[in-house]
């Protein structure tokens, strides 16, 4: 039972990951982390 | 130094490893920003050479055109599949710092944590970093990372205090919210010299994700049917945890070393259960 489940959550796991290759997020990802992050320094 | 603190220290250079933006307050800009780290570590960090996962969530959420992060998601699911905590024991830089200020000969604080405290990490997953960056976005378009601005402290010690000695205009804008931000960042480094980890056991939504994931990881630390259950490994154990596939068990390896007769030892999961649940 607990394999089966863990089969099907690493399926899930690189389909999400594949996915969100496919249509571009690590891009995104980027463009937030090369500014600096005011909130993280807490600037305000 | 232990063999894993090496490894610690190892990760947490490789993770920071932009050593010009430590003079010059600058960050790294190239793809290697693409691809999240396994643990904390701030991309606002000058010397950070990738994304941090809880950042990259709440950034993710804030997007409008694609609001869920499937590639986030996907690998951190990935990662605490194949590992479970085995991250915050090995690679996760603020989980070191912590380790490292234990060692601080300070009185320790015995007493074990009320269950509540360390299911606080969970509700600070649900709320800070899903539930009202998420709501905000969908409500009115406001990109609001609640768990960065609020209480990261590894944002305010990797990227808030570097970016504010090496940047004088910054310096000279910090406001309240630095204020406190640094309050929680310094008291959380206080009580780590007198509790064990802190911030992972009760705080850390990244933590969180890891440990749902820990009675499922193929790497683990198995209890072999010898196991006299004399209880040393519990007395060892700085995270409380149960046994080594309890929600708190960072992979540290401490019982493995410890076991006067060799009961605990590192394993790959391919069945189901483990071959017995000693004593600890």
């Amino acid at each position: 039972m607990k394999s089966r489940l863990r089969a099907l959550l690493f399926a899930l796991a690189l389909g999400s990951l594949l996915f969100g290759l496919s249509r571009g997020e690590p891009a995104a990802v980027m463009q937030k982390a090369v500014l600096l992050c005011l909130e993280c320094i807490g600037f305000g | 130094m232990a063999k894993r603190a090496w490894i610690q220290a190892a990760a947490a250079l490789l993770q920071n490893g932009y050593l010009r933006g430590f003079g010059d307050g600058s960050l790294y800009r190239g793809p290697g920003k693409q691809f999240c780290v396994p643990g904390l570590n701030c991309y606002s960090c000058p010397g950070a050479l990738a994304a941090c996962p809880i950042g990259a969530l709440q950034a993710m959420a804030a997007n409008v055109r694609f609001g869920l992060s499937f590639y986030v998601y996907g690998f951190l699911l990935l990662t605490g599949l194949i590992g479970g905590r085995l991250v915050c024991g090995f690679l996760c830089p603020f989980g070191f710092i912590q380790e490292l200020l234990y060692r601080v000969p300070l009185g320790k604080w015995r007493r074990p944590l009320p269950p509540v405290l360390r299911r606080l990490k969970y509700a600070v997953l649900l709320v800070l970093v899903i539930g009202i960056p998420t709501a905000l976005t969908l409500t009115g378009g406001i990109s609001f990372p609640a768990f960065c601005q609020w209480l990261c402290p590894a944002g305010t010690l990797e990227a808030g205090i570097p970016v504010a000695l090496a940047n004088e205009r910054i310096r000279g804008a910090l406001g309240w919210l630095f204020v406190w931000k640094l309050s929680v960042l310094l008291g959380l480094l206080y009580v780590a010299m007198r509790l064990f980890r802190p911030f992972c056991r009760v705080l850390c939504p990244l933590g969180a994700i890891y440990a749902l994931l820990n009675r499922l990881s193929v790497v683990h630390i198995r209890t072999e049917s010898h196991c006299q259950g004399c209880g040393a490994c519990r007395r060892v154990c700085g995270m409380e945890a149960a046994d080594p596939d309890d929600p708190e068990c960072i992979r540290c390896g401490r019982c493995v070393t410890c076991c006067p007769t060799g009961a605990r030892r590192w394993a790959w999961r391919r069945g189901g259960a483990p071959v017995r649940s000693g004593e600890n």
